[in-house]
């Protein structure tokens, strides 16, 4: 059921938010090359900026669609934690940084890392709890 | 939870694929479920007491 490729469940995911990640890169930095060099109306530069956004939305689909599809409930549960893991990253990492930023003057963190910072804490979890289950 | 997978499975010479493909399940599953790591749902349990004709508390223990 399960070789080195994965599930089938798993291959889906693979298809599925790669594509999209490499979309929320292309779109974050074209975005950002647009909105500098060109000059545009109120509602539609609002758009523009929020584009990027939409592959992101889309990987947390394929995310939950993930969880839906894989038939083994032994590698859902290992998602789920490591999911769990990257949201306890993200919530200490922010929390923190913020408490920084309004008591001790840092540095302003975009909130456009949130979602990085998500999937560097999930990534390394994965890797932590595969191996502590092996 | 204690279980008996990894004796009922030396017993018929199968190798943790084996089972796991009877079971259809990764192997990963079947290893964390022997190491007592994972302790498998109440419908995965029935599925490995079926496969190997036991009652479900023949294979699994409670600590």
């Amino acid at each position: 059921m399960s070789g080195k490729s994965g599930t089938s469940a798993m291959t889906r995911l693979r298809w599925r938010a790669w594509p999209l990640l490499a979309l929320y890169i292309v779109l974050l930095f074209a975005v950002d090359s647009l909105l500098r060099t060109t000059h545009l109306a109120e509602p539609l530069k609002y758009a523009a900026a929020i584009l990027p956004a939409v592959p992101m939305v889309g990987i947390i689909v394929a995310l939950g669609l993930y969880l839906a599809e894989e038939a083994d409930e032994f590698l859902r549960v290992q998602l789920v934690q490591a999911m769990l893991w990257g949201l306890g990253v993200t919530l200490t990492l922010t929390t923190a940084w913020g408490l920084l930023e309004d008591l001790a003057g840092a540095p302003r963190l975009p909130l456009t890392w949130v979602f990085p910072i998500f999937c560097a804490g999930m990534g390394l979890a994965r890797r932590v709890i595969r191996r502590w289950y092996r | 939870m204690k279980n008996r997978l990894k004796v009922l499975r030396a017993e018929r010479d199968w190798s943790q694929a084996d089972l796991a493909a009877r079971l259809d399940v990764s192997r990963q599953s079947v290893n964390a479920i022997e190491t007592g790591k994972y302790d498998p749902s109440l419908p995965l349990a029935f599925k490995i007491a079926r496969l190997f004709g036991m009652p479900i508390e023949a294979i699994f223990q409670d600590d």
